[in-house]
């Protein structure tokens, strides 16, 4: 059995969770973040997550002298085993204890075992925003985009008056999303050129989205001369509709905007009230060009993108991380787009 | 400065960010004693006390603060 480095303090000792250390680790999570969250009833899904290729767990628990737990951390290696890669946070709660420093105490931990290039985290809590402030990263705010199916007359999902429909100055006429298998996606994936962060390796993109036991994904593709573009969607039925939405997107972003057309597409053929599209990094003017319109610039505008259970308002997705360059965020990132 | 001196203006900090105009602290006092010293308001008051004295302080600082009086003992290292 693989053992890991304990780091002791006055109160707590943090090291990585091994898979014996599951059950524990459910318990803590139903305790002291939700009783009805989804690892609670599917720990199944718990180990996906973060299992690694040895017993032991993308995962920090703290323990007290007792060995009852006070503290997780758990993280997604983006690139695990490569030199550089990059780690994402995911689940991060400890209990008030003697310690206020306990939390950040596992983050140093993580830091100095792991090494990553990049550390992020999507869908942190806004209050903790100062915490992130004072360890130097940059914080803010995921931009949430809708690019409306402008071929329907009633939407059930989307809320609010949309703004016309910008002209397509941009848009390619005879490019269009192709859908690929996960082999191709893997064969083009490592063609591409990306100074994108954080970076995913082709075997994480395996896990996370071809393998997903809940969830099933779809890769589209878009060529315009020698650039290409991948996208990650997933297909969401509500309220007697559905929308697509975009998870991650690999390659080059600039091709966003002269794909308008085959957006609507993608829409009428999918049957989707819209695209949606929460993310960081790629340029607002690019965005609008490709005909997606910014939620946050259109006062009643809502667009959902909680559905289990529903919810009919607009959700403000914080994220930190500790490089801002070249920084792309999207919602399939960490752990933002998984069951509820 | 003296020590007494330091202590009301951490003091003041403390009553600002918990918003209770009557608590009191001394070197003892700790998240222990004051239930709603949590990890947010720990880092909201070294923040605080960066910007009341005019000092900075590290990552490897902040972690070793579990009571007012590490506050002060880190103070006096730097003023």
């Amino acid at each position: 059995m693989a053992t890991s480095d304990c780091i002791s303090s006055e109160h707590a000792a943090i090291r990585r969770a091994l898979t014996s250390d599951v059950p524990r680790i459910i318990e803590f999570i139903r305790q002291h973040w939700r009783q009805t969250h989804y690892f609670v009833n599917h720990p199944d899904f718990f180990l996906y997550h973060y299992a690694s290729q040895d017993d032991r767990l993308c995962f920090y628990i703290a323990e007290n002298p007792g060995h009852s737990i006070t503290g997780i951390l758990g993280y997604l290696d983006y690139a695990s085993g490569e030199m550089e890669h990059d780690v994402i946070l995911s689940l991060w709660k400890v209990k008030n204890t003697s310690d206020p420093s306990l939390g950040i105490k596992m983050l140093e931990t993580l830091k100095r075992e792991l090494r990553p290039r990049v550390l992020a985290c999507t869908g942190i809590n806004e209050k903790t925003i100062p915490i992130y402030k004072f360890l130097r990263y940059t914080t803010g705010k995921m931009t949430s985009y809708v690019y409306p199916n402008r071929n329907i007359d009633r939407y059930k999902i989307l809320s609010g008056a949309l703004p016309s429909a910008p002209p397509l100055i941009h848009a390619d006429v005879n490019v269009w999303l192709r859908k690929i298998d996960p082999k191709e996606l893997a064969e083009r994936y490592k063609t591409l050129a990306s100074t994108a962060r954080p970076y995913k390796s082709v075997d994480f993109i395996r896990h996370r989205f071809s393998r997903h036991p809940v969830f099933k994904y779809e890769f589209w593709c878009a060529e315009i001369e020698t650039a290409s573009i991948i996208f990650v969607i997933r297909r969401i039925e509500s309220q007697g509709s559905a929308i697509v939405r975009i998870a991650d997107i690999f390659g080059d972003h600039a091709l966003l905007a002269r794909l308008s057309r085959a957006f609507q597409k993608l829409l009428d053929e999918t049957q989707a009230e819209y695209l949606e599209l929460v993310q960081c990094g790629v340029a607002d003017a690019t965005l609008k060009a490709g005909g997606f319109v910014p939620v946050d610039e259109h006062a009643d505008l809502v667009m959902p993108i909680y559905f289990q259970p529903f919810e009919r308002r607009n959700i403000d997705i914080f994220y930190f991380a500790s490089h801002s360059e070249g920084l792309r965020l999207f919602l399939g990132d960490g752990d933002q787009d998984r069951p509820n | 400065m003296t020590e007494d001196n330091a202590l009301v203006r951490i003091q003041g900090i403390f009553r600002d960010i918990l918003d209770d105009s009557s608590l009191c602290i001394d070197r003892q006092s700790s998240p222990d004693t004051i239930a709603d010293w949590d990890s947010i308001v720990n880092v909201n008051i070294i923040i605080a006390v960066e910007e009341e004295f005019g000092v900075k302080f590290s990552v490897d600082e902040l972690q070793l603060v579990k009571s007012v009086g590490n506050i002060l003992e880190l103070l006096e290292k730097k003023i």
